[in-house]
């Protein structure tokens, strides 16, 4: 279960906290990685960082509104380089505004789920999301991931 | 005068002027060809009687010749030249029909001719039987001579006249032509000066309407900025105020799950308030996006099928409450101009009121239907609920305004203010009848 890691990208330590939460809450015990925008994001998926280490996450869990390079151009690049276009992405955002939800899905995301105010909805969302990115969706195999 | 009046009325000034002369140009060449043939008329006249004389006058030289030669060979010419002069005498007075003074002298010119033959006439026969010297006695007398002084005075005179009639007629034409020429001239600068009238008045009204269209064009950047600007705050309000919101709510619910057991009941009541209040807020500034996303929105004007809408938000309505039962009455094939989403928030609204605001009634009834509101029709929905103070029908319209407690029906009171601003943008208008516990009718047209 080593590559069943979860990629977090939230810059709001709040969010952060009570997501980690959230997945605990439901029983999701898998390895959590955090960047807090989006190119710390982007060094974790190609290895730029300084651990230098390329992840392949099970699911990349994406808000838009980061600071340095935002959501939509993190999973452009993504859906544009032959070794992370077929990661599944879903972005879990405040926004609700079409023009997002249009770009998102134009751009090749996954899925696309507004974080509600109320935590207790909050929570139901995460444990859907894991129970089905995590334990019924089936990953695209490692061959084309090159 | 407006615009196109001023334009039309200068061009068609300018047409007549220019009709005018035309039809001007056209008459004076008919005219000048009559006063050419008048002259040449005139001319033909003077030659008939130049040429009268002028037989006459040999005539009178055949005589002479006859008597001093006594050659019977000047006979013949003589006849002949006497016969020229009676022809030239029918030609005057044919050509001169039309003028009694000419006619007049005519008949003074006949009897002298005639005289003036019988004279030689007379001395022929002097000379054939009397001899030279008695034919010289008849020529020579002085009746002979007075005679033909007379017919040359009255021939003089005749030319005379039609020396002056050419002068009149030439006058008439020269001055015609004049006439004619300061009338074109004239005309063809009136023409021109309404022709410079209009195209200064397009020329103008361009000008204008450059104007405007640089205004309009300044105001639609401005709006455009405008729009710009507010999509930009909404999208931060929907964004960046939502987020602290979860945090408050999380927080607040972590604290019940995770230290409840160590607090009394009243903190437990403090952090339930705070979740209810941060929920609220969440779903008021949802509505308050919702109010501008819908004034914002770019209409599709089409005909919506107003029936079926309903119907599909009723089943809603009755799938989120199954346990209530609502009698809703759906007029069949309720048609009408306009953006079909909108239309649809338009009766999830109207239709949503009515069914919270009969959720006290043991016997609900919704209706929604069309009526005729003078002469121009009108949807509406009735309910037979609470109703409202009819005091307050101008603060239903109002953003967050509520004439009930949020304690007795639920709700951020945008709805109405939302449904009012779509009406409004269809060109329509929405109002509402209605008394407390007796049910409200709200009308809207498209």
């Amino acid at each position: 279960m080593s590559d069943m890691v979860i990629l977090l990208v939230e810059d709001n330590p709040d969010d952060e906290a009570l997501t980690l939460r959230a997945l605990k809450k439901n029983n999701i015990t898998n390895e959590v990685i955090v960047a807090r925008d989006g190119a710390e994001a982007l060094d974790h998926l190609f290895g730029t960082g300084t651990n230098g280490h390329a992840i392949r996450p099970q699911v990349i869990l994406l808000d838009l509104k980061l600071p340095r390079v935002d959501g939509l151009e993190v999973l452009r690049r993504i859906r544009g380089d032959q070794r992370t276009k077929l990661l599944p992405v879903v972005i879990l955002t405040s926004s609700n505004e079409e023009r997002d939800r249009l770009q998102g899905y134009d751009i090749g995301a996954n899925s696309y789920v507004r974080k509600p105010v109320d935590f207790v909805q909050f929570t139901e969302a995460v444990r859907q999301l894991g129970l089905y990115w995590l334990l019924l969706n089936e990953k695209p195999p490692q061959a084309v991931v090159r | 005068m407006n615009f196109k009046g001023k334009v039309v009325s200068a061009f068609g000034l300018a047409s007549a002027v220019l009709l005018s002369i035309a039809v001007l140009s056209y008459r004076s060449i008919l005219q000048t060809t009559t006063d050419e043939d008048w002259v040449a008329h005139t001319h033909f006249v003077r030659e008939e009687l130049d040429a009268l004389l002028a037989d006459l006058t040999e005539a009178q030289a055949s005589e002479r010749s006859y008597i001093l030669a006594d050659g019977e060979t000047y006979s013949a010419s003589f006849e002949d030249a006497l016969a020229r002069v009676r022809k030239h005498v029918e030609s005057v007075r044919e050509l001169t029909q039309d003028n009694p003074h000419q006619q007049a002298s005519l008949q003074k010119l006949g009897p002298l001719l005639a005289a003036r033959e019988i004279q030689m006439r007379r001395a022929i026969t002097a000379r054939r039987t009397g001899g030279l010297n008695a034919a010289i006695a008849s020529e020579g007398s002085n009746d002979s001579r007075q005679t033909m002084d007379q017919i040359r005075a009255v021939i003089a005179a005749m030319l005379q006249e039609e020396g002056r009639l050419l002068a009149v007629r030439a006058t008439s034409a020269e001055v015609n032509s004049r006439r004619i020429k300061e009338t074109i001239l004239f005309g063809y600068g009136l023409a021109f000066v309404f022709l410079i009238a209009a195209s200064m008045t397009i020329h103008r009204e361009m000008e204008k309407r450059r104007l405007a269209d640089k205004i309009v064009a300044r105001r639609s950047a401005e709006l455009e900025a405008a729009n710009n600007e507010l999509e930009a705050f909404c999208y931060s309000v929907s964004h960046d105020l939502r987020t602290p919101l979860r945090g408050i709510d999380g927080f607040s619910q972590a604290l019940l799950e995770d230290y409840g057991s160590k607090i009394d009941s009243s903190a437990r009541d403090f952090l339930q308030r705070i979740r209810a209040g941060t929920q609220r807020m969440g779903v008021l500034i949802d509505d308050l996006l919702n109010l501008s996303r819908f004034t914002r929105i770019e209409m599709q004007r089409a005909e919506a099928d107003l029936s079926e809408i309903g119907r599909t938000v009723v089943a809603e309505l009755r799938q989120a409450e199954p346990q209530r039962d609502v009698e809703v009455v759906i007029a069949p094939q309720l048609c009408g101009e306009g953006d079909p989403r909108l239309m649809r928030v338009v009766l999830q609204n109207l239709l949503a009121n009515s069914w919270k605001f009969t959720s006290k009634k043991p016997h609900a009834r919704i209706e929604f239907g069309r009526t005729d509101n003078n002469g121009s029709s009108a949807f509406y929905v009735k309910d037979n609920g609470a109703g409202f103070d009819p005091r307050y029908t101008a603060r239903l319209f109002g953003a967050f305004q509520r004439l009930h407690g949020v304690a007795e029906f639920p709700g951020s009171g945008v709805g109405l203010a939302m449904v009012q601003r779509i009406i409004q943008r269809h060109g329509g208008r929405v109002w509402a009848e209605g008394a407390v516990g007796e049910g409200a009718t709200f009308y809207f047209t498209l």
